[in-house]
């Protein structure tokens, strides 16, 4: 009974360590959706030149559950651009966020290297539009970086945490 | 007249509740709305006008060019290179500020200082007072110059005339809008019976495109400037389709001081000539040899 004891709280902490690391890379995974993103603005505003909600339209990535959801989020902002009088496309951004759990994941600082080339959309000419979509782009890779190197770090300190207390746990209950 | 609807998602929110503000009376009057940095927004109409309680900064001036973009100014940069943008409701919104051009040869216009937008009217029945000129006795379509200055009504006399030949004479009329102003565009209704439009293109451009594809009797264009509109339409005369057109000009003599009037002139391109005066009347009608009528 002791011993059934101590391994399910041993792969209970191993389990809690793994859902930690994982946090970390859904964090990841999240920037990089943004970055496909700023990437398909890019093309579409260099060769077609859309109006606003059409460019938020085109936006259709659905490689990754965060790809769709920056879709989705987007597409709605699309909807209420035009049903609204001189619409601010950060305001409408941070409402469907907000709704979002998921978009939770992502720190200030993630979220400020993607919003803020939103509140720029459409409010400078074509060269200028392209140069901050690249300067936001270049936000991104560096928090892509950043994360990808303390979400190895992270995650290999977790699970030898996590290992490391489940067996010490485990030998102190037999 | 629902301008203030058509503009009511293109304009900042202060200038709007001071434009929402204005009496039916003076907002039905209005002609033009003009935007200064540094200035109080002046609204023209017909009895003089007076200005909104608003101040145009720069930060405003910069709210009300994006607003005016419909937040898409990256897409509005070749039409504010020509120094306006249509707006709904067949509206344009003129500008001054830098026009310079880019390493790729492309111009832009950036640091929009001036915006003066400019309120259609459809006045319907406008060219009452010359249709007997825009068609001989025979039926057919004559070729006609609307002339006179900035703001006397020309594209209201085009406007009530191309629907006038084209559902009252019914004539094949075809019209070359290069800056959306005359129709609007993606209207939901027939513009006229027989009338159809091509919008936002190079003007000389249009009239070809036309004579090759829709077989017009009329060709009807605003605001004749260079070379190429004149090339376009001597080009219309050629192919036998009758052109009613527009051109600043502050009466006949003053055709001789602009070479492209003038050439057409000469060529007998137009059998009337309407000159409209500031006030908007008719102030005189003159055939092809330029002798009144």
């Amino acid at each position: 009974m002791g011993s059934d004891a101590a391994f399910s709280v041993t792969m209970c902490i191993c389990a809690a360590a793994v859902l930690l690391a994982d946090g970390e890379r859904q964090r990841a995974s999240y920037v990089r959706a943004m970055r496909r993103c700023l990437m398909r603005m890019n093309d579409v505003i260099r060769y077609e030149r859309p109006p606003l909600a059409q460019l938020l339209r085109r936006i259709d990535l659905k490689g990754t559950r965060q790809d769709r959801e920056l879709t989705r989020m987007l597409h709605a902002c699309a909807d209420r651009l035009e049903h609204c009088a001189n619409p601010q496309l950060l305001n409408l951004f941070a409402g469907e966020s907000a709704r979002r759990s998921t978009y939770g994941v992502l720190s200030g600082e993630d979220r400020e290297a993607f919003e803020g080339i939103l509140a720029e959309l459409g409010r400078c000419g074509l060269a200028e539009q392209l140069r901050l979509i690249g300067e936001a782009d270049e936000r991104l890779r560096a928090r892509e970086e950043i994360l990808n190197h303390e979400s190895r770090q992270r995650a290999r300190l977790i699970r030898t945490l996590g290992f490391a207390s489940g067996a010490a746990v485990f030998l102190i209950l037999i | 007249m629902p301008w203030r609807a058509d503009l009511d998602d293109r304009l900042p929110s202060e200038i709007r509740a001071a434009l929402a503000a204005l009496n039916q009376k003076t907002a039905d009057d209005v002609r033009e709305i003009r935007f200064r940095t540094g200035c109080r927004p002046e609204v023209c109409t017909g009895a003089g006008g007076g200005t909104l309680p608003v101040l145009i900064g720069r930060a405003e001036m910069d709210e009300l060019m994006a607003a005016l973009c419909g937040c898409s100014m990256y897409a509005c940069e070749q039409s504010m290179a020509r120094g306006y943008l249509p707006l709904p409701g067949g509206h344009r919104a003129g500008m001054c500020g830098r026009l310079e051009r880019g390493p790729d040869g492309t111009a832009r216009m950036s640091g929009v200082t001036s915006v003066c937008i400019r309120i259609a009217r459809y006045v319907q029945g406008a060219s009452q007072p010359v249709r007997q000129h825009l068609i001989d006795g025979a039926g057919r379509p004559r070729s006609v110059l609307v002339l006179g200055p900035p703001g006397c009504g020309k594209t209201t006399l085009l406007r009530d005339a191309a629907v006038y030949l084209s559902d009252e004479a019914g004539l094949q009329v075809s019209v070359a809008d290069e800056r959306e102003e005359l129709f609007l565009s993606g209207a939901q209704r027939a513009y006229g019976k027989r009338l159809d439009v091509i919008i936002g293109g190079d003007k000389a451009e249009m009239i070809g495109l036309l004579l090759r594809s829709m077989a017009p009797q009329v060709i009807v264009c605003d605001e004749i400037g260079g070379w190429g509109d004149a090339k376009a339409i001597l080009d219309a005369a050629r192919c036998g389709a009758a052109v009613l057109a527009s051109a600043h000009a502050d009466g006949i003599e003053a055709m001789a001081g602009r070479p492209v009037l003038a050439e057409l002139g000469a060529a007998g391109s137009f059998e009337r000539y309407i000159v409209l005066g500031a006030a908007h009347e008719i102030t005189a009608v003159y055939d092809r040899e330029r002798r009144r009528l």
